[in-house]
């Protein structure tokens, strides 16, 4: 094993150090960087889903003809987060409309338990590019909903499908999903969203 | 660069320091030396691989007969996110790193590694991290149920043990973005005269750029599961639909970290298997450069494939192309790599010891795993085979071959160098030959149940899956008590084994077989080699 003479492109071990230190801060830098990164997702994911209409729901109505040379069928379903004792139901379970057409339908809730609750209902499209035809222009998801104990409710939706709705897509369903979020509210008053 | 304990009374001594340091207890709590530190990771995570797979063993007893017996659905399911977890964070990454310590001062001619201190400190770090982990088992509630992948909303839901889950892996992200910050370092500014970045090791090679993908992608998860952790507790709402959130977004955010994940568990093994195949093969590593780029492309395109893992979760057509063709797109380095190692075997005077089995199956099973890959690449056939079994064979076909077989193949390769002796040569095989077969009972069939139906994670299945159910469970268990082979060598291998030669492998031709005695003294190259004008060491 030849032993290293003093040469240009050898380096003392202070100077060895020296580069460690300044390779350390380098390194250390990408990791803000990372993290900055990945919580800017959280709007990004947001934009992104907006600019490529993956986003449930369309904020701008637009005025447009009635199609009555096309039928779509729409089918409307409800659920409820795990364990939420509320009763929620679609009055009208399936409307036969014209792209177009301003419709109203409802749901029924009811609050089965013995104090005020709030909940929060997120909607689901099938098939998923539907949501960026369909324009509601009321809707009970827009805002959170509190019940009394006991009370029931009939909350209208009000919509229009776009005429410029795909010809492949003859029928839609639509979901709404309960969120209970009593606890949330009590938690976070301000709009989390 | 003296062992900071010793600083004081040993400024000129050179080599006898060591021999009035510290007991051995006090030395592995304060030993900054990176040969101790490898070999601490590598025990801890030898003790790890077999916490990992007792658990995989249950969830295999469990799935032995269709029904109930051996354990609760919700034990069943903490069971098998832990078992990734330990197996992921505790085994396979600590090893490679017991590896990159030992051995990249040694292939570079560094006396250590660059921050001796921090080593030592990422590695203890650890433990606290796998108590916790391990912990969470005994706490209402149980341990994290929701998968490794920890999706909302059954993480936002569990107990405290998805707390100490989430601390954990924070805490192990910590240790390894240090250790990666040192591999680099010590790589970057601690060669030897002569030692270019293109003379350097393929295991060297490899580790870089893993310690890249590590230190970009730990901050990424760290974010995203802090998210998670103030969903719990702090009323924000991130991943949760009734307060404007969006799970989906958790699952974008997790593989942007954990595709590059999987690279960064087996990236080392590559490096592994490049020093292994052409010393037995005695031939120099086929198409070096071209080594060097694929493992680089590889490490690139890891960070826009990670739809793949999400086919199924709504995502507009031109997306599942994007991620169908990017990932497909992969195939090309790795087939380089793969095409490389037999071109290396073409003609060579090839010779079959341990690690060479191990290579040569590890290059026909990892072969394996990266087809079944590639179908599952193909989005109809993904949304078809989504959370069955298929992906389960799948992922451990190119983990326990792929990863685990590396680090098997590189002990036996290394072990006459760090401990000066020689493995029962015997044993070894043996070893091989069971854990080939009694893996391919366990996991090919599992292919079938996938392809049949069978969907992952749950306790329980129809009764047309049984007969393959029981046979891999049969292979998992013949699987997990042949590693007690390993085990054995290895401890009588360092007991009682023959006095290994210098260069125990006539043509391995990096630094610690050409210039350091087998076992390697504590200190080594204090004084770095010079390499200018000598022939290349890969």
């Amino acid at each position: 094993m030849s032993v290293v003479a003093d040469d240009v492109d050898v380096v003392t071990p202070a100077e060895v150090r020296e580069n460690n230190r300044t390779t350390l801060k380098k390194l250390l830098l990408i990791l803000p960087v990372m993290l900055a990164f990945c919580l800017s997702l959280v709007p990004l994911y947001r934009q992104i889903c907006e600019v490529l209409g993956i986003t449930a729901t369309r904020a701008v109505a637009e005025n447009t003809q009635v199609d009555r040379s096309r039928i779509v069928k729409v089918d409307f379903d409800a659920s409820l987060h795990g364990g939420f004792a509320w009763k929620f139901v679609p009055v009208d379970k399936r409307v036969e409309i014209h792209p177009g057409e301003m419709v109203t339908i409802h749901y029924r809730v009811t609050n089965a338990l013995p104090y005020a609750t709030t909940g929060r209902a997120v909607p689901s499209f099938a098939p998923v590019e539907a949501g960026l035809f369909f324009s509601k222009i009321e809707c009970f998801c827009f805002s959170n909903q509190t019940l009394q104990a006991g009370e029931s409710r009939e909350m209208p939706v009000t919509f229009f499908i776009d005429p410029k709705l795909p010809a492949k897509i003859g029928s839609i369903g639509l979901s709404y999903y309960f969120f209970d979020v009593t606890e949330e509210m009590k938690k976070a008053p301000k709009d989390p969203a | 660069m003296a062992s900071v304990t010793t600083h004081d009374h040993a400024h000129d001594h050179g080599h006898d320091h060591d021999h009035h340091g510290p007991g051995p207890w006090t030395r592995i709590f304060t030993t900054t030396n990176h040969k101790d530190i490898g070999s601490m990771y590598l025990w801890f995570s030898l003790l790890m691989f077999f916490v990992g797979g007792a658990m995989a063993l249950l969830i295999r007893a469990e799935l032995f007969t269709p029904g109930l017996q051996v354990v609760q659905p919700e034990v069943f399911n903490s069971l098998t996110t832990v078992h990734a977890l330990v197996m992921i964070f505790g085994a396979v990454m600590p090893a490679f790193v017991g590896f990159a310590n030992w051995l990249i001062p040694l292939q570079i001619g560094a006396a250590d590694m660059a921050f001796p201190r921090m080593n030592n400190w990422s590695f203890w770090l650890m433990i606290p991290a796998t108590v916790l982990l391990m912990a969470s088992f005994f706490v209402p509630g149980g341990a994290a149920a929701s998968g490794w992948t920890l999706y909302p909303p059954l993480s936002t839901q569990g107990g405290i043990g998805v707390d100490m889950t989430i601390i954990a892996i924070h805490i192990l992200g910590a240790s390894s973005i240090m250790g990666s910050i040192n591999i680099i370092t010590t790589i970057l500014n601690m060669r030897a005269p002569g030692m270019t970045l293109m003379r350097m090791p393929m295991f060297v090679w490899t580790w870089l750029i893993t310690a890249y993908l590590i230190i970009a992608v730990m901050p990424v998860l760290a974010g995203c599961i802090t998210m998670l952790l103030t969903d719990r507790h702090f009323g924000t709402a991130f991943f949760n639909a009734a307060g404007g959130g969006d799970p989906t977004m958790f699952m974008h955010i997790f593989w942007f970290f954990g595709h590059p994940e999987v690279y960064i568990l087996i990236l080392p093994a590559f490096g592994i298997m490049s020093q292994i195949i052409p010393t037995f093969s005695r031939k120099p590593l086929f198409g070096y450069a071209s080594m060097v780029y694929a493992t680089a492309s590889i490490a690139i395109l890891s960070f826009i494939v990670w739809g793949h893992h999400m086919f199924t979760v709504g995502m507009p057509a031109a997306g599942q192309l994007f991620f169908m063709y990017a990932t497909m797109l992969i195939a090309v380095p790795t087939g380089v790599k793969i095409f490389n190692w037999i071109a290396t075997m073409w003609r060579g005077s090839i010779t079959f010891e341990t690690p060479m089995l191990f290579a040569i199956g590890f290059l026909c099973m990892f072969t394996l795993g990266g087809f079944s890959g590639l179908v599952l690449s193909i989005v109809p056939v993904d949304i078809t085979l989504h959370n069955t079994y298929y992906v389960v064979a799948h992922f451990h076909y190119v983990l326990f071959p792929g990863a685990i077989w590396a680090l098997m193949a590189g002990v036996y390769f290394w072990l006459p160098k760090w401990t000066g002796r020689m493995y029962n040569e015997t044993l070894g095989k043996w070893h091989f030959w069971l854990s080939a077969i009694s893996f391919n009972v366990t996991f090919f069939p599992q292919h079938f149940l996938g392809l049949a139906g069978m969907p992952r994670r749950i306790p329980d299945y129809a009764l047309q899956f049984a007969e393959w159910n029981m046979i891999s469970t049969i292979g998992a268990f013949a699987l997990g008590f042949s590693q007690l082979l390993f085990v054995y060598n290895v401890f009588s291998c360092i007991r009682s084994g023959e006095k290994a030669k210098e260069r125990q492998w006539d043509s391995a031709d990096s630094l610690e077989w050409t210039h350091l005695p087998s076992p390697v003294p504590y200190h080594t190259f204090e004084m770095p080699p010079d390499l200018r004008g000598a022939k290349a060491v890969h």
